[in-house]
């Protein structure tokens, strides 16, 4: 049986982002999967990711996940994995699946259309504020609005730590970018 | 002068409780319920847990530090990204944990003000020093491993916002694992005097790290009842076996020699000289590794203060903690400050 690139996204989607309870499909990593003919009649796949922070430490890991479990399809005989620096990662690649997972995790996404992709023709301002600047986001635990920003440094380089007033809970959000 | 307000944060067996309220608490604990910190809690069991999550948090600031030391003297880009990542961890989970720890009652910061002060401690591990690359991912690979056996079961505890922030923080903390994992690894496949290098980092953590799951139980009082309230799901010797039992064929996997300090024929210690450690054998009929206990001496000397890098430690918190002052007075319009240093 011939793999298509259909197998391949299935199997993308059981590799996990290691630091949260979500698939990297899910997690909106892959951009574009690719089959070409290989040698001896194998075939070369190509897996185009975007990291959600391009200094992030988890990214060898990921790569190597998706290279075995790609390699181990069956016809597949080169697996090349890159990691894209254009379009930007944002979290509005997050599936709906994906935010209830991070969601029951303790972990908040910012709205769709929030973030918006950085462009060389939109250039980055960096704020400069502590704490607290942030819309409003809804506690994971209890839906309370009651929640302020506590560290723009969260313990992830992608989340920062917020406090839900209501419940008293600390939970993370995803950076908008 | 008063410098904390956790002085009147005791524990107290005399205490008597509303028999009803705490029949009540108890069954919802036997029911596998979480206490939220709005929930009446008995006096002792709100003040073991902020000691506990006081601890903890205490643990993740000072446990940045000998990493931290290591940032500019990272190996490759790699690592050092890596490093810079992981120490962000442990300052943010040491955040979210004294946000738990304020909840139960001890403003945060006379948490940080204790912490400068010797009043409260951290985890013991951390007064050891790390002279080499090699004992970074010692840490990485041992001590983290030995944090994520006891917080896998505190996250079976029963206070809920410390038991969610444990399930968050151990994903991250299996994340630094595999880390570690990979650079003791690496280490292993180098060069002889890599590999020297790293048998000299373990067997500087290995002790330790047998003392990380604290005094063997029949030392522990006063412990029966955190675990009835689900504080501490596990005893300190279950846990401890634990940890022997996963990474004892680890070490030997990689060809590390597990060692202990040399002893007379009545089990006395006489040298600090290490020598291998004859009871690590796997025994079949219990499934579990044996191992010699760690000089527990040497722990209560550590944990007294008098340990290799005590000082140091508290000293560059205590110096942060000064130099940081102004921000806090900019930004949160705070009063605060350290009682003169003696």
């Amino acid at each position: 049986m011939r793999t298509t690139e259909r197998d391949i996204r299935s199997v993308l989607a059981l590799v996990r982002d290691p630091e949260m309870p979500i698939s990297i499909v899910d997690l909106g990593l892959v951009e574009r999967v690719t089959l070409e003919p290989d040698r001896d009649s194998g075939r070369h796949a190509t897996i185009d990711l975007l990291p959600t922070f391009v200094g992030c430490p988890a990214l060898d890991m990921i790569r190597a996940e998706v290279s075995d479990r790609v390699g181990d399809l069956p016809e597949i005989t080169r697996v090349t994995v890159n990691f894209l620096h254009r379009p930007g990662w944002s979290p509005d690649r997050i599936t709906p699946a994906g935010r209830a997972e991070l969601k029951a995790h303790g972990v908040t996404v910012p709205e769709a259309g929030c973030g918006g992709t950085s462009t060389a023709a939109q250039p980055e301002l960096v704020g400069l504020t502590v704490a607290g600047q942030a819309p409003p986001v809804p506690c994971p635990y209890c839906d309370s609005d009651e929640t302020e920003c506590e560290s723009r440094f969260g313990p992830t380089r992608c989340r920062m730590i917020f406090y839900c007033r209501a419940c008293r809970n600390s939970f993370e959000h995803l950076k908008p970018i | 002068m008063s410098v904390s307000a956790g002085d009147n944060i005791k524990l107290d067996w005399e205490r008597q409780e509303d028999p009803q309220r705490l029949a009540a608490f108890e069954a919802r604990i036997d029911a596998g319920e979480l206490v939220e910190a709005d929930d009446w809690m008995p006096q002792n069991y709100r003040v073991g847990m902020l000691r506990m999550a006081e601890h903890h948090a205490n643990s993740e600031i000072v446990g940045a530090l000998p990493e931290g030391e290591w940032i500019t003297r990272a190996p490759s880009l790699k690592r050092k990204l890596a490093l810079i990542a992981k120490v962000q961890d442990e300052v943010g989970h040491g955040q979210m944990l004294y946000r738990v720890s304020q909840d139960l009652g001890k403003p945060r910061d006379a948490m940080l003000r204790d912490l400068c002060t010797g009043r409260t401690k951290y985890h013991n591990v951390f007064n050891y020093p790390a002279p080499t690359w090699a004992d970074v991912a010692m840490i990485q690979w041992l001590v983290d491993g030995a944090a994520i056996m006891n917080q896998k079961s505190l996250a079976d505890g029963s206070y809920g916002p410390y038991v969610r922030t444990m399930r968050r923080i151990n994903m991250e903390e299996a994340f630094h694992f595999k880390s570690g994992e990979d650079m003791v690894l690496t280490l292993m496949s180098g060069t002889p005097r890599q590999r020297r290098d790293t048998q000299a980092a373990f067997d500087r953590w290995w002790m330790p790290c047998l003392m990380f799951f604290g005094p063997p139980d029949k030392d522990s009082t006063k412990t029966s009842p955190f675990m009835t309230w689900r504080i501490k799901t596990l005893t300190n010797d279950t846990l401890r076996q634990r940890f022997v039992d996963r990474f004892a064929p680890a070490a030997i996997d990689l060809g590390l020699e597990i060692k202990t300090k040399q002893r007379d024929a009545s089990g006395a210690i006489v040298s600090d000289d290490l020598v291998p450690d004859e009871l690590i054998v796997h025994d079949e009929a219990s499934g579990h590794y044996g191992f010699t206990q760690p000089d527990w001496d040497e722990f209560n000397r550590v944990i007294r203060g008098n340990g290799p890098l005590n000082r140091e430690r508290v000293g560059l918190r205590r110096f942060s903690y000064e130099q940081g002052a102004w921000v806090r007075r900019a930004v949160l319009g705070q009063t605060c400050g350290l009682p003169l240093a003696n």
